[in-house]
């Protein structure tokens, strides 16, 4: 069944077309790459899914319900949970305190909030940073707060922006292998990635954007033999290894 | 059959104000763009002007547009020294320690004023203060207001070029735009900072020695101005130097329209607290958009 | 130190300063209860602001509003109906709430925040003082005094000032509880991350509208019973004092530099603050008013400037090194 389903979906900015026409559809359990060039607009997409942007034409549906006019913490209550590209901890939470936030979505008691967070964050494989505060962790430790936070409210679906953004290889393969164990578990994931080797690896299917619209939706072999994806691509070839 | 003078006379004599108006605002939002400070005590520093030219009118007779030589340089040094000492230290932290510092700042400024000089209105008497422009046998207009409007527009134009064809407006219009950009640029992004302000306080003390003439200087003059300021900069759109100016005259039509047709003697504070809430409910962005704001 | 020898040594500690508090009056005059009910009144109203502006980050200068509103309302209710002030605290906080609950919907709809919030607050508590300077029912620029009758406590009145220390002294603390239980309940935890990172919060479940308008009703409605008391107290409802941006300052610094988004930051800022004002009083005497905030200015620069997260954490480090540290 559909978990999310964009239709028609646009975003102008004055005259510009960020995302222009979108149509979009994600089965529960997915696990989605989202790629393009830069500028192509994929961030602006999830904005648009998680109620930062509101769309200027189009509908938006998770879990059948209509989603384009809601706010960020119905969304969340909904059970769509997201990280941000440039990481947006609590500073002065510690790692145990950023991730309650995250659990008090389920209950309101703080004990309980308190053990779920410590869950989340041994999950995480932060759990030895529980009492430090989170504007002296570094970038690694950050990202995964990041993502511990939004799976302490336990979404259905998780949007995941550039997660690999500033990571060196075993940090990223950490944090391949964690989305690999957060989607087992049943979490529909949306993930932009700029990698491509990681975006190969972990999608079961790949939605490409250029200046906006759609240009392919399909395996990660077939969108890398896609004659129209290697154009969007040329003069970065490099990116693009099969 | 409608009054058309009593309008006419609203328009033309607030567009009057509206310049010396503008160039406070240009101040403020110039510190705004540049350097990402709302500084609450931008108003002290007219405050400051204002007497720097009463007492040089007060003790050498210097005519209080003349003395805008003497206070521009003064309080473009203060702004220095206040913001290498006061707010250079506190540029990383969070908006709230900066407004607060600001806000004593503030209070320290006006206080001392209050303290030195008492809070008795100093007003100054000029030879021509009372001369008035008569247009048509209908509309007044005092002289020394057209003469502060011609002024504050000078100025404004001086700071105009100064900031789009000078090497140094470039460079501080970069250092606006893209901080991290300009100091790998090898740009002076912290001396920018502080001529920054510096101009920013300049313009705010430049506009003090301006009103002199027809506002009689007090410690809490700067709080009468605080609050249209800060219209007027977000009207015109945060770090927008041209959009400031025109805000300016517009809210200075809009505050002697206001006065000239609302009962009370300060209703017109309150129209111009409706404007700042009403752009800031619906059009937080101001009239035109874009802007050197930074998040 | 484990954090049961800790916790024990300040519940004795804390103990025994209640008690000596509570002796004093017995043997000291009015002059040093004069300047306690300052401090117990000041640190309390602080305790108010803090929840609104240390924990919930949302800075505001128009807090005079609900001091003025409440100390107006049983004013009022009382010079013009007798009725007792203790009803009076009720009325006033249910405007004070309703106040409240208007200006804090138009703000944070519509996305006023910090400093732009300061300005909207300012203004807003400016209206209300002209507008309460322009009835002259009430007495207008003059204020309304509260006449002295027989001391009862049923009407608040009492000739000596040793009941008003006792009563300010129970508000403190019960503003202190009150704050205490917030920071251990789901509630503390959302201000917080409201005031660290709005947007992020919102994503995690957080309604930052609701949870503002919560923190500013309850800091609203401790404003407002403190205002009720502080004009039965003083006899004298004055509309420059009551609402005026002076009121907000005071109000608002002792949190600031005592320590802001912390428990005890605004009683330790009275502690250091009032009796300043009083050395200053005593001092200077004639243009009072400057001096103080002239004072008040250097020391939030100072602050800022050298010890920007309040006088708390220094003391704190303080105690540490003798007990083992306090959190937040």
């Amino acid at each position: 069944m559909k978990i999310l389903e964009l239709k028609e979906v646009s975003k102008s900015f004055g005259g510009l077309m960020a995302v222009d026409g979108v149509d979009l559809a994600v089965q529960k359990g997915e696990m989605v790459g989202l790629i393009g060039p830069n500028g192509a607009g994929k961030t602006t997409l999830f904005s648009l899914i998680s109620c930062f942007l509101k769309v200027s034409r189009g509908e938006i549906c998770f879990d059948g319900k209509r989603i384009e006019h809601m706010k960020c913490h119905q969304l969340c209550h909904l059970g769509v949970g997201r990280t941000f590209q440039i990481v947006q901890p609590f500073p002065e939470f510690t790692t145990l305190e950023n991730v309650m936030v995250g659990s008090f979505n389920e209950t309101r008691d703080v004990q309980e909030a308190m053990g779920r967070a410590a869950e989340v964050c041994d999950f995480l494989g932060i759990g030895h940073l529980k009492g430090i505060k989170a504007k002296n962790l570094n970038l690694a430790d950050r990202k995964r707060l990041e993502i511990a936070r939004a799976m302490a409210t336990r979404p259905k679906m998780l949007l995941l922006d550039e997660v690999m953004a500033g990571l060196n290889p075993t940090e990223s393969g950490m944090i391949i292998e964690l989305v690999k164990q957060i989607h087992h578990q049943g979490v529909t994931i949306l993930i932009i990635e700029h990698v491509m080797k990681v975006i190969m690896e972990l999608s079961q299917r790949i939605v490409v954007l250029n200046y906006g619209r759609k240009i392919a939706d399909g395996s990660p072999e077939a969108i890398s033999r896609n004659p129209k994806v290697i154009k969007a691509y040329l003069g970065e070839n490099a990116l693009v290894k099969s | 059959m409608f009054d058309w003078v009593t309008l006419l006379q609203a328009i033309l004599g607030g567009a009057l104000n509206g310049g010396v108006l503008a160039l406070i605002a240009i101040g403020l939002t110039l510190v705004f763009g540049v350097m990402g400070i709302i500084n609450f005590a931008h108003c002290e520093f007219l405050m400051v002007g204002m007497y720097v030219s009463y007492w040089l009118f007060s003790l050498l007779g210097m005519d209080p547009y003349l003395s805008v030589v003497i206070s521009v340089p003064a309080l473009f040094v203060m702004g220095v020294i206040i913001q290498r000492f006061l707010i250079s230290p506190v540029l990383g932290a969070p908006v709230n320690i900066q407004v607060i510092l600001t806000i004593g700042i503030s209070l320290l400024l006006q206080n001392l004023a209050l303290f030195l000089f008492s809070a008795d209105p100093k007003a100054i008497n000029l030879s021509y203060s009372s001369k008035l422009l008569i247009v048509g046998d209908a509309l007044f207009f005092p002289w020394v207001r057209i003469y502060t409007f011609s002024a504050a527009l000078g100025l404004s134009i001086l700071l105009y070029f100064l900031l789009m064809k000078t090497h140094f407006g470039r460079t501080l219009r970069a250092a606006a735009e893209n901080r991290r950009a300009a100091l790998l640029m090898g740009i002076n992004v912290e001396r920018i900072f502080v001529l920054a302000f510096g101009i920013g306080m300049a313009c705010a003390g430049a506009a003090g020695s301006l009103i002199l003439p027809f506002y009689p200087a007090s410690p809490e003059a700067g709080m009468h101005f605080i609050m249209t300021a800060f219209v007027i900069v977000i009207l015109g759109t945060l770090g927008n130097f041209v959009g400031a100016f025109i805000a300016g005259i517009i809210i200075g039509v809009v505050q002697a329209v206001g006065a000239a047709y609302l009962p009370g003697g300060s209703m017109y504070e309150a129209v111009t607290f409706v404007v700042f809430v009403g752009f800031m409910l619906f059009r937080p962005n101001g009239l035109f958009g874009r802007s050197l704001e930074r998040r | 130190m484990s954090p049961r020898r800790r916790m024990q040594y300040y519940a004795v500690l804390g103990v025994v300063i209640t008690g000596v508090l509570l002796c004093l009056p017995l043997v000291t005059g009015p002059y040093f209860q004069t300047v306690m009910i300052s401090l117990f009144f000041w640190a309390f109203v602080g305790i108010a602001w803090n929840i609104m502006g240390g924990y919930a980050g949302q800075i505001s200068l128009g807090h005079a509003a609900f001091l003025g509103t409440g100390m107006y309302t049983s004013a009022v209710l009382y010079v013009f109906w007798g009725i007792s002030p203790w009803l009076g605290i009720l009325v006033g906080a249910l405007f004070s709430l309703g106040l409240a609950l208007i200006t804090g919907y138009f703000s944070f709809q519509f996305g006023i925040r910090g400093p732009y919030f300061i300005l909207v607050s300012l203004a807003f508590a400016e209206i209300i003082r002209v507008i309460f300077v322009n009835i002259p029912s009430v007495g207008g620029s003059q204020g309304l005094p509260i006449p002295l009758e027989e001391p009862s406590f049923l009407y608040f009145q009492f000739v000596e000032k040793a009941p008003f220390y006792y009563i300010f002294f129970v508000l403190m603390i019960l503003g202190l509880f009150v704050n205490w239980r917030i920071t251990k309940s789901r509630l503390g935890y959302y201000l917080v991350s409201i005031r660290e990172n709005e947007d992020a919060a919102a994503t995690l479940g957080v309604n930052p509208l609701k949870y503002k308008l919560i923190a500013l009703s309850i800091s609203a409605v401790m404003t407002s019973v403190g205002g009720t008391v502080w004009a039965q107290y003083l006899m004298y409802a004055e509309p420059s004092h009551a609402f005026g941006v002076t009121m907000s300052i005071e109000i608002a610094i002792r949190p600031i530099i005592g320590g802001m988004g912390t428990l005890f930051g605004p009683v330790i800022g009275s502690l250091f603050l009032t009796p300043l004002g009083e050395c200053i009083r005593l001092f200077v005497g004639g243009s009072v008013s400057g001096v103080q905030l002239l004072l008040y200015g250097v020391i939030l620069i100072g602050v800022v400037v050298l010890l920007p997260n309040g006088l708390v954490f220094p003391l704190q480090r303080l105690l540490s090194k003798v007990f083992g540290g306090k959190e937040r």
